[in-house]
């Protein structure tokens, strides 16, 4: 159970942040980085895991392109991931509602 | 090894699942991450060997990103390429033998064969059986090559003794393999042949 929150969690903001951009595996380590600020460590071999996770279940693609001289693998968020990343959204706001609320109790 | 390499190489080993171009694609898509990684820390002022072995240790640990990429895998490519690739080689050894056997010594060469009588079929080629040989040392210059005509034999039909044709055998060679080459014959009318041939062609 444990594992497969964590796994959602991340899968989350991979979605999260493709919903923006197209982008690739160490710029979306990179993004996630400056944005929480150090909250928690993403072991950066883990994404890719999820990446190929996301791609199997239609949530994401991926393309080939060419950047200074390099070919990099971009993903990109499909209409199947925009729906679930809305699903995952609402879960995840339930969630930190009902947390908030017996927080807020104590 | 490069440090890069065994990273890689530790995370492929615990994905069996991967058909060849996708291993290809993981050390691919790894190799670009951590050397973007190192990148950056350099341009922050890491020494190189230093940023590259922080990029290898920020990826985690080799074994849990290979077990839970393996997982992700269908084994049905890995499995389609093992068997369409163990049926090609079966096919191809199954075509390949039996050709070998028949024609290998004699890819070289050419059978040209000649018959008495104009009534001899090609199905009826196949029934004559050799009654007399006489080795050949002929050679006729053909371009940038020399046909050398290396082998006579006749032959006579199991069945109808009347059915007797002449068969030549030859072989291309360079000239440089051939010595002044003699008269040529006039060109037979006759019909070519894959049968066998009494023996390869002897060094000129």
């Amino acid at each position: 159970m444990r594992g497969k929150q964590s796994l959602a969690h991340t899968s989350l903001l991979v979605l999260s942040l493709l919903s923006r951009q197209d982008m690739y595996g160490y710029q979306m380590i990179s993004t996630l980085e400056q944005k929480l600020d150090r909250t928690f460590a993403l072991k950066e071999g883990t994404l890719y895991p999820i990446l190929r996770e996301l791609e199997s279940q239609g949530a994401v693609s991926c393309y080939e392109q060419e950047v200074s001289g390099r070919v990099r693998k971009y993903y990109h968020l499909t209409r199947k991931g925009k729906r679930l990343l809305a699903e995952e959204r609402e879960q995840w706001d339930r969630y930190a509602r009902a947390i908030n609320t017996v927080l807020e109790l104590s | 090894m490069d440090l890069y390499d065994s990273f890689c190489r530790a995370v492929c080993a615990h994905i069996p699942r991967a058909t060849a171009r996708e291993r290809e694609d993981i050390v691919r898509e790894l190799t670009h991450h951590m050397e973007d990684h190192a990148r950056q820390l350099t341009e922050g002022g890491t020494e190189a060997a230093a940023a590259r072995a922080q990029a290898v240790r920020a990826m985690g640990d080799p074994v849990e990103i290979g077990t839970k990429w393996n997982r992700q895998l269908s084994p049905f490519w890995l499995w389609t390429e093992r068997v369409l690739r163990a049926a090609v080689t079966c096919l191809t050894i199954l075509i390949a033998i039996p050709f070998l056997i028949e024609y290998g010594p004699n890819l070289n060469s050419i059978l040209v064969r000649v018959g008495f009588t104009e009534s001899l079929s090609e199905s009826m080629w196949l029934t004559l059986r050799p009654i007399g040989q006489q080795p050949l040392e002929l050679r006729c210059p053909y371009g940038d090559s020399v046909i050398y005509f290396y082998d006579l034999v006749v032959v006579q039909g199991r069945h109808d003794p009347e059915d007797r044709a002449v068969q030549v055998s030859a072989a291309p060679i360079t000239k440089t393999r051939a010595g002044s080459p003699s008269t040529c014959p006039p060109s037979p009318t006759a019909a070519a042949s894959g049968s066998p041939t009494p023996s390869p062609p002897p060094p000129a």
